[in-house]
Parts: structure tokens; C-alpha cells; sequence
């Protein structure tokens, strides 16, 4: 079963490849695109940080090595499932999900792998190396350490799909599911900053109905040593609450799903 | 070539920003959500940050301001964030892209110019709802209002010249078929230089040149100051003769590329 499934996800991958590469120029564009996206973070950090030292416990070292782990938490995302949920409501609206429910694999693991975005590859170890340049003196001790990132990098993976998932299965009940993926990225301004920079509601906030905060914050407090013991339990918590909406949602917009193709 | 009427040149160009409203009036609720959320959210990150940094850390001053000035920018800088903008460089390489622009050039009116137009269209209703919640809030905020017309037609040339520069990124599209990146990367950076995401005067000294040699400040910062009564009359005029200079210089940049790069562009279809 999951050596059925690779094979499909090489193919996917491979044609993807072509696909990204007819725009070559435009890919390589991108690529520095995406890369200017972190340097403008830091950026704001740094304007930010030349004229205070601390905010609410967070250092300017602290943020650019949160920066880092967010960075290559999100190049994960946007590589492998970005462009696959932009396209979904489509999917949906004009009935093309009728297509991937009738192939022998997972209507779901289709629907969000459909459509891979390589130009974030360089994101990704610009990423890592944001962790190793800056972790030592945020207090990463490297090593062993190291598996803690992946795991984060996993769990902020697996978050930022089971919340976009949610955000786009709405396009079973909406003429148009775009304002749905418009309203997660407008929310998603919250994810790039540290949660010592907001309110204690919107801390709240992000570590249980928008948990943003699994992709930067307590990522960076986990490896740091820094994060209590119940907040682990409160990741898996979220995930598994999250994960069984999305089911739930799936299930009850394929009943409501009527295709508009011959 | 028979030169066309003077009237006719005004009337399309008139034709072009009302077609521009309708499209923006046609989905209205689009439209206001859309201002809305796109004025607000980095408003509300703005205030959250303020709000950290000095009831949170207990700061007094933060690159020379106070909490109550830097909330004046912060408010005050929605009103022009929303004018800057534009996207429709992007209808050009689009237009490139899909070979849709072969019909434009049919036309007797040139294709950069027609979407700018239809564009401002747009942006002209923008510019107005802002205009009247700022004379509101200038009324409440005992500031000038002359100051906020000034800052307003600051906030317009920023837009025509946010708009040239990205026509000419859009000519890429010619060479590179697709050329969407180059526009990202430009918006990107305009987010930062423009004093849209933090007043500019929060730039290390250092760093001041960055975004003193570009004509981004010209779109947010600049009008914010000037409604704010932190530039006088000269220093406005200053800015503006600047920003003048950028425009022309980029209109005759544009001119240039345009009739360069047209050369590489096939148009295929049936």
C-alpha cells in the first residue's frame, strides 16, 4: 500500500518537475522571490531590534532563530501541498474531484499533492541555516537537537495542512472557496511573529483554535528547552481535534458534492 | 498615421477609469471586504506590535516616538496603504503570457496605458472612501485638512508611479514568458520601503538611505507625515518634485522597453 502510493507520488513529482521547469527563467525567479521573503523578515526584525533589545522575553536572536525554524517548517507546506489547496475550490466547482474519486488511491492524498512548488527548495536549507547560524545563541544546542527540529518540522507540516484543509473543504457549501484560502492568509500574518509579541488572548489564540504558534513559537521553546510539558500534550491534542473536524467536514462535503462534469 | 482628436484621446481615457469603477462597483461586497481586510490586517499586526512593546515591556520611546505616535502612523497610514497599490501590472504579463495582448494591440489605444486607466478607475473610488473617513477623522483629530489633500495627492503619484515601475518589470514577460516572480519580488519589497508595514523613521540611520533612494516612501510614509503635519508645505514640495522626476523618468524607461522588448513577442492563437 504505501509502496503503491510512493509510486504515485513520483509520478506526481516527476511531472511536476516538467511542468515547474517550462518557465525556467520564472522558476529561478521565483526561487529568489521566495528568498526575498525571508530576507524582508528579517529584515523587520533587524529594523525592529536596532532600536530595542528585548520584547516580552524575545531577543533579536531569538526571533531570527525563530525565523528560521518557521522558514523551513513553511518551505515544507508550500513545496509539497501550497499550490494543491489553492486549487481545490476548483476541483470542487467545476467538478473535477469527480476524476480523482474514481482512481485507486485516496481522493485526499490526490486532491493536495496534485500540484508540487520546487522553487521553495532554497527556502528550506536558507531555512536550516538560519537555525545553525543563530541557534547556538538562542540557547540550540545542535546535536542530537537536530531531531527535535525535524519533529517540529513535522508537526508544523502536519498543522499547516490540517488547517488549510479545513480553511478549503468549505468549497463543498460555497459557490466560490477562494474567500475561505483569502481569510487563512490574511490570519496567517500571525503565524511569522514570535507569540511574545502578542496579547495573552491572541496567545491563547494560536495555540488552540489557530495554531499557528506549532510552527515557529513553541518549536523554538521546545528545542530551547524552554516549553512546559503540557503544551506537548496540548499539540497533540489540537492536531487530533483538528484532524477529526477535517474528516468530519471531508465526509459530509462529499454527500453534499454534486459534479457538474459530463 | 491620421492624429487623433484631442477629444477622443479624453474620452477614452475617461471611458477606461469609468469601466474601471463599474468593475470594482459590479462586486461590491468583494470590494469592501477586500479593502477591508487587506487595510486592516497589517494595521492590526502594527498594533499588536506597539501594544508589545510598550504596555508589554514597558518602553517609553521606540526610535524617538511614543506609543500615541506611532498609533497616529499606524492609523493614519491606512488611509493611503490602500492607494498605493494596484496589482494590475500583473493583467500585463498576463496579457503577455496568454497572447491576449495581440488584440490589444489591434486596438487604437496602446495596452500599458488602457490598464493603467482602467486601474486608477478603481483606485479613484479607493481614494475617495479614504479621502472622506480621513476628513471624518481629521475633523475628530483636530489636523489639516489641507494637509490630508496634499497627503492624498502624494498618495495618487505614488500610484502612477508604483504602476510604471511595474509595467516595466512586467516587459520580463516578453523574454521570459511567465515573469509573475519578478512582480512578487517587487511588491515584497515595496511592503518594507513604503512604510507600510513600520514608519520608515524606524530605519537605523544607517539604513536610511535604502529607502531614501527609492521613490517607495512616496506611496505610504510621505503621505502619512504629511497628513500627520510632520512635513511642511516645502517639504512636500520637495518630495513631490521628486516624485515627479521618478515619473518621468520611468514613463520615458518605459517607453523604451515597451518598444524594445515588443519585438520578442509572438502572439499564436486561433
Amino acid at each position: 500500500m504505501i509502496a503503491h502510493y510512493w509510486d504515485v507520488f513520483k509520478t506526481i513529482f516527476k511531472n511536476n518537475f516538467v511542468k515547474e521547469f517550462i518557465y525556467r527563467m520564472n522558476a529561478i525567479a521565483m526561487t529568489f522571490s521566495d528568498l526575498i521573503w525571508v530576507i524582508i523578515e528579517l529584515a523587520f526584525f533587524e529594523v525592529i531590534y536596532s532600536n530595542i533589545s528585548n520584547i516580552n522575553g524575545w531577543s533579536r536572536v531569538d526571533c531570527f532563530f525563530f525565523i528560521g525554524i518557521f522558514v523551513a517548517s513553511d518551505s515544507l507546506f508550500t513545496m509539497f501541498f501550497q499550490r494543491s489547496f489553492w486549487e481545490f475550490p476548483m476541483l470542487v466547482n467545476r467538478g473535477d474531484l469527480d476524476v480523482l474519486l474514481t482512481k485507486p488511491v485516496s481522493a485526499v492524498f490526490l486532491a493536495t499533492v496534485k500540484s508540487i512548488n520546487f522553487t521553495q527548495s532554497l527556502n528550506l536549507l536558507l531555512g536550516i541555516w538560519i537555525i545553525q547560524h543563530y541557534g547556538p545563541k538562542a540557547g540550540f544546542e545542535g546535536g542530537i537537537a537536530w531531531l527535535a527540529v525535524i519533529f517540529w518540522m513535522i508537526v508544523g507540516l502536519a498543522t499547516q495542512f490540517l488547517m488549510r484543509f479545513v480553511s478549503v473543504v468549505w468549497a463543498f457549501w460555497l459557490e466560490r472557496g477562494f474567500t475561505t484560502s483569502a481569510l487563512y492568509y490574511q490570519l496567517y500574518a500571525l503565524a511569522n511573529k514570535p507569540s511574545g509579541l502578542y496579547p495573552t488572548a491572541i496567545r491563547f489564540l494560536i495555540k488552540t483554535a489557530l495554531p499557528f504558534a506549532f510552527m515557529g513559537t513553541m518549536p523554538v521553546l521546545s528545542v530551547t528547552g524552554r516549553l512546559p510539558l503540557s503544551d506537548y500534550f496540548l499539540v497533540a491534542g489540537v492536531l487530533l481535534a483538528y484532524a477529526w473536524i477535517a474528516r468530519i467536514l471531508w465526509k459530509r462535503g462529499l454527500n453534499r458534492y454534486q459534479s457538474a462534469s459530463s | 498615421m491620421k492624429t487623433l482628436p484631442m477629444q477622443w484621446m479624453l474620452e477614452w481615457r475617461l471611458a477606461a477609469i469609468r469601466n474601471g469603477m463599474k468593475d470594482a462597483l459590479a462586486y461590491r461586497w468583494d470590494f469592501l471586504i477586500d479593502f477591508f481586510t487587506q487595510a486592516f490586517v497589517p494595521v492590526g499586526m502594527q498594533l499588536i506590535l506597539w501594544h508589545a512593546i510598550f504596555s508589554q515591556n514597558g518602553t517609553q520611546l521606540f526610535a524617538g516616538m511614543r506609543h500615541t505616535d506611532l498609533l497616529a502612523y499606524t492609523w493614519t497610514s491606512i488611509l493611503f496603504s490602500q492607494v498605493r497599490g494596484g496589482n494590475y501590472d500583473f493583467t500585463l504579463i498576463e496579457m503577455i503570457r496568454t497572447g491576449s495582448l495581440s488584440q490589444s494591440l489591434l486596438k487604437p489605444v496602446g495596452p500599458v496605458e488602457f490598464i493603467f486607466w482602467r486601474g486608477f478607475g478603481e483606485k479613484i473610488l479607493t481614494a475617495a472612501f479614504c479621502l472622506i473617513v480621513g476628513i471624518i477623522a481629521t475633523y475628530f483629530a483636530d489636523r489639516s485638512l489641507v494637509n490630508l489633500f496634499l497627503a492624498m495627492m502624494m498618495a495618487i503619484l505614488g500610484n502612477i508611479i508604483h504602476y510604471l515601475f511595474g509595467a516595466i518589470l512586467a516587459a520580463v514577460a516578453f523574454h521570459w514568458e511567465n515573469a509573475f516572480a519578478i512582480l512578487l519580488m517587487k511588491n515584497m519589497v515595496v511592503s518594507l520601503l513604503s512604510g507600510e508595514a513600520v514608519p520608515l523613521t524606524v530605519f537605523p540611520v544607517k539604513y536610511a538611505w535604502i529607502w531614501e533612494s527609492t521613490p517607495f516612501y512616496l506611496y505610504v510614509f510621505g503621505p502619512t507625515q504629511m497628513a500627520l503635519g510632520k512635513w511642511s508645505m516645502q517639504t512636500w514640495a520637495h518630495h513631490m518634485t521628486i516624485g515627479m522626476v521618478w515619473c518621468m523618468a520611468f514613463a520615458v524607461l518605459l517607453q523604451v522597453v515597451w518598444k524594445k522588448s515588443i519585438r520578442q513577442y509572438q502572439g499564436i492563437g486561433g
